[in-house]
C-alpha cells in the first residue's frame, strides 16, 4: 500500500475525497507493475478544467472529478499537438452541486495552491512501521 | 457519421457480475499485514468489523462474482449510467481526439459511491447486522451509505469530520433525510474521540480520527459492523459495474479507449472504470 502514514495531515484542499493519503493496495500494486501512470495536479488547474467542462458539456463536476477532467483534457491537447486521433475515456464520478463553495473560492482567487513539501513527507514516513 | 451524444444501455443489458481483477493480475498482491503483529491478516481479524461475505470477496480469486438480484434491482434506479461523448468539449479544445465519459453523478447521492454502499448494506442485512458505523469526509460516502442502509432497514451512524460537518450542512441534512444519524467527529461518544477532545477541545477532526471512532463502535458492539467507502479490494470490485457497462457502451459507439483517466483518493472510482479494461490487457 502506498501511504504517507497515519501521522501525516493532508493539506485542506477542496477535494475531500482525494485528501486520503493511503492509496488502495490494488491501485498501488497496479502502479508497481507499471500497468498505470500516476499524475499529480494542483487544485487551480483542476477547477479551471472543471469550469471549462461545465461551460461546454453542462455538468458541474465534483472537485474530485475535476482532476479526471484535467487529465482527459491534457491527453486531448497532447493528441492535438501530435495530430493523433486517440480515444479517451474518463470517469466523471460525481457532480459538484454540494461543493459550490469551492468553485466560489476559485472564482474569487482565494483558492490556495499547496506545494509538495518533501520535509513533511520524510517526517511522516519516519513513523511507518518497518516491514521486510 | 453518427452524432450520438449519449449511449444508453437498456436495464435488461446491465451486467450481472462484478469483475475481480485478482484472478488476472500478472503478479499477485502481497497479503495485508496486521498493524499490531505485522503478520498477514486473517478472516478472524476482520470478522468483528465486516460480514463474512465481504471478507470472502476481499480475498477471492474468482474472476466474476454475481451481483445479487436485490442489489441489481436497486442499481436499476439509476443504472446503467449513461456514457457520453464530449463533442462540445472536443470542439472547444479543437482536438482530433475523441473524448468519452462515464457519468456516475446520476445516482441518488450524485456519485459512484452507492455502487458499493448498496452491496455492503445487502450483505450486512443477510448476516443480521442491525447497525453500521462509518466515517465521511466531505459527505459523499456517508450520504450514499445512508441511502443504502435505509433501503435495507439498517441503522447508520456516520462520524463526519467536524470541519466538514460545520462547512457542509447540506450533506449532513441529506443523510438525515435518508434517516441516518450524523455525528461531528471527534465526538464524546467514543473513547478515541474523548481522548482527542481532552487534549484539544477545539480539534476540527480528520478522516483518520473519524475512522477510529466508527471502528471502535463496531468493534465494541456485536450487532454493529463497520463499512468503508474505498481502498479495500471488495469495495473496488463493487465499482466494476461502471467499467463492465462502459465496455458494452463503447461497443455501441463502435470505438475502444486508447487512454483511460480517473481521479484517485482511495482508488475506487478509478478501479471501477479501469479494472474491466485491464482484463483485456493482461
Amino acid at each position: 500500500m502506498h501511504t504517507l502514514g497515519s501521522q501525516f495531515i493532508p493539506p485542506a484542499t477542496h477535494s475531500g475525497g482525494l485528501r486520503y493519503h493511503g492509496m488502495a493496495p490494488l491501485v498501488s500494486h497496479l502502479k508497481e507493475i507499471n500497468a498505470l501512470e500516476a499524475k499529480a495536479y494542483g487544485q487551480k488547474e483542476c477547477f479551471e478544467a472543471g469550469v471549462n467542462f461545465a461551460r461546454t458539456e453542462g455538468i458541474v463536476p465534483a472537485p474530485e472529478a475535476t482532476h479526471a477532467v484535467r487529465g482527459a483534457i491534457d491527453a486531448a491537447l497532447e493528441c492535438k499537438k501530435n495530430g493523433e486521433s486517440k480515444t479517451i475515456l474518463f470517469n466523471l464520478c460525481g457532480h459538484g452541486h454540494f461543493d459550490m463553495k469551492a468553485y466560489g473560492d476559485y472564482f474569487e482567487g482565494s483558492l490556495a495552491e499547496d506545494k509538495f513539501d518533501k520535509g513533511s513527507m520524510d517526517k511522516a514516513l519516519e513513523d511507518l512501521p518497518k516491514i521486510a | 457519421m453518427s452524432d450520438t451524444i449519449k449511449y444508453f444501455l437498456e436495464e435488461s443489458k446491465m451486467p450481472k457480475t462484478w469483475y475481480n481483477i485478482a484472478a488476472d493480475l500478472p503478479k499477485p498482491m502481497e497479503p495485508p499485514l496486521h498493524p499490531g503483529t505485522l503478520k498477514p491478516i486473517g478472516p478472524d481479524d476482520l470478522a468483528p468489523l465486516f460480514p463474512m461475505a465481504l471478507i470472502g470477496q476481499e480475498v477471492s480469486q474468482d474472476r466474476e462474482i454475481e451481483i445479487p438480484e436485490p442489489v441489481r434491482e436497486i442499481y436499476k434506479k439509476w443504472r446503467p449510467s449513461p456514457l457520453y461523448r464530449a463533442r462540445a468539449l472536443e470542439k472547444h479544445l479543437d482536438t482530433p481526439a475523441k473524448i468519452y465519459y462515464k457519468y456516475e453523478g446520476v445516482s441518488p447521492s450524485g456519485s459512484h459511491k452507492p455502487n458499493t454502499a448498496v452491496a455492503q448494506a445487502f450483505y450486512n442485512k443477510e448476516e443480521g447486522t442491525k447497525k453500521i458505523t462509518t466515517e465521511t469526509g466531505a459527505g459523499q460516502w456517508g450520504t450514499s451509505l445512508a441511502f443504502a442502509c435505509k433501503l435495507f432497514g439498517i441503522e447508520l451512524d456516520v462520524y463526519m469530520v467536524k470541519v466538514s460537518f460545520e462547512q457542509k450542512p447540506y450533506r449532513k441534512l441529506v443523510m438525515q433525510t435518508y434517516g441516518a444519524r450524523c455525528v461531528a467527529s471527534p465526538s464524546n461518544e467514543t473513547d478515541s474521540g474523548k481522548a482527542i477532545l481532552a487534549k484539544d477541545p477545539n480539534n476540527t477532526g480528520s478522516l483518520g480520527i473519524a475512522i477510529s471512532e466508527a471502528v471502535e463502535m463496531a468493534a465494541k458492539n456485536p450487532d454493529t459492523k463497520y463499512a468503508l467507502g474505498s481502498v479495500l479490494n471488495h469495495v473496488l470490485m463493487h465499482q466494476t459495474i461502471v467499467g463492465n457497462e462502459a465496455i458494452l457502451q463503447m461497443e455501441m459507439a463502435d470505438d475502444y479507449p486508447d487512454i483511460l483517466v480517473g481521479c484517485t483518493g482511495g482508488g475506487s472510482n478509478f478501479s471501477g472504470l479501469a479494472n474491466p479494461f485491464f482484463r483485456k490487457k493482461f
